[in-house]
């Protein structure tokens, strides 16, 4: 099976009508992410009980040795990430609905950077400023805290497990669906790009 | 209007919403980046106390009864109390002597609790032909050494103090 059938094929499978529907589902639960605000990842401390931190598009929470730790960046963080993740899923539905072809591309083509980048951005900077180590194996975050001790400093760490929510899955969901619309839309707009070729072609005159 | 307008007026909307409110928030904290990206919450304090509760003398030793309170905000497991005593009884007789007492399988003091320990540093070579002191000047060195959250930390202290025995 060469490139170009498994185009028609995902073109044909994403596509109802003029409809990219990986794309419209992509850009619906990431609206669904954003209206509903409840946290996407949640970190849960393995050695201090009740200590967690969590981190969602409606707010960043961090329970510290059982007290609640602020950092104001984190709060702006989120504000950012949310009116990215609203803008970013009304371009995919947009561009999903759209008929004219090169717009659905402009509209679906790029989104998928912006919101693997956001979300790598929050945990990123998360992770790095708690000066944390991910350990994939395992799902562990450990995080080194320091102490002062009669003068002495002290590094200690404290392992949290990753702890998957059902919008850590939608949000994968909607990224694998945004993927998905992109390469369709991308696909679809470059097969109608060689029929129109053809088409000229065949009417050229010899 | 240029259909390929739309696309790049999104993804700049797209960075501008996502940079403003950053910009806007380090407007707020007066753009002290250090503000900015720290922490704010109460300081989590990590310290243990020492008490001499009482001090007293059997045959051969002078005895301390010293109170350890953990005055931090987490639980701190003691393992091991290391003492150095330089001491003074009656005004006249100086020695020094160390001692070291042992928390079987550890001991884990919750923030606010305290354990009373007696350590029991031995006289009997210098005390000589005196069965008994009536008083005493000391200068007692503490060392706990401990763990948090299975880590080896120790608490160092000095304790300075006198009155009858």
């Amino acid at each position: 099976m060469n490139s170009a059938s498994n185009t028609s094929i995902l073109a044909r499978i994403a596509y109802i009508g003029h409809v990219n529907i990986f794309a419209f589902i992509a850009g619906v639960v990431t609206l669904y992410l954003v209206i509903q605000s409840e946290e996407i990842i949640l970190l849960v401390s393995n050695i201090v009980e009740g200590d967690y931190v969590s981190i969602g598009l409606g707010n960043v929470d961090i329970s510290l040795f059982g007290r609640s730790i602020e950092v104001p960046i984190l709060d702006y963080l989120v504000i950012s990430s949310k009116l990215s993740y609203l803008v970013a899923s009304i371009s995919l539905i947009a561009g999903s609905l759209v008929k004219d072809e090169e717009l659905s591309k402009g509209l679906i083509g790029f989104k998928l950077p912006s919101m693997t980048g956001l979300i790598l951005a929050v945990i990123a900077l998360i992770v790095m400023y708690l000066g944390g180590i991910i350990n994939p194996i395992n799902n562990e975050v450990s995080v080194v805290f320091t102490f002062n001790i009669a003068g002495q400093v002290y590094s200690i760490p404290i392992s949290y497990s990753l702890r998957p929510t059902i919008n850590t899955y939608l949000a994968l969901f909607s990224n694998l669906m945004a993927i998905l619309g992109r390469l369709a839309v991308k696909n679809r707009a470059n097969y109608i790009e060689k029929i129109r070729e053809i088409s000229i072609s065949m009417y050229l005159p010899i | 209007m240029n259909k390929s307008i739309i696309p790049k007026l999104v993804n700049l909307l797209l960075i501008i919403v996502f940079i403003s409110p950053l910009i806007y928030g380090l407007y707020q904290y007066d753009w002290d980046l250090n503000r900015f990206i720290g922490f704010r919450g109460a300081e989590v304090n990590v310290d243990l106390s020492y008490r001499v509760s009482r001090v007293y003398t059997d045959d051969s030793s002078v005895i301390f009864s010293l109170e350890i309170r953990n005055i931090g905000d987490l639980p701190i497991n003691l393992l091991k109390l290391e003492a150095s005593l330089n001491a003074t009884l009656d005004m006249q007789v100086h020695f020094t002597s160390k001692t070291e007492y042992t928390f079987k399988d550890g001991y884990n003091i919750q923030p606010n609790d305290s354990v009373v320990v007696d350590l029991k540093f031995s006289i009997t070579p210098i005390a000589g032909a005196k069965p008994y002191f009536t008083s005493i000047e000391y200068r007692l060195e503490v060392n706990s050494v401990a763990e948090i959250f299975d880590n080896p930390v120790s608490f160092p202290s000095v304790l300075e103090g006198g009155g009858p025995l």
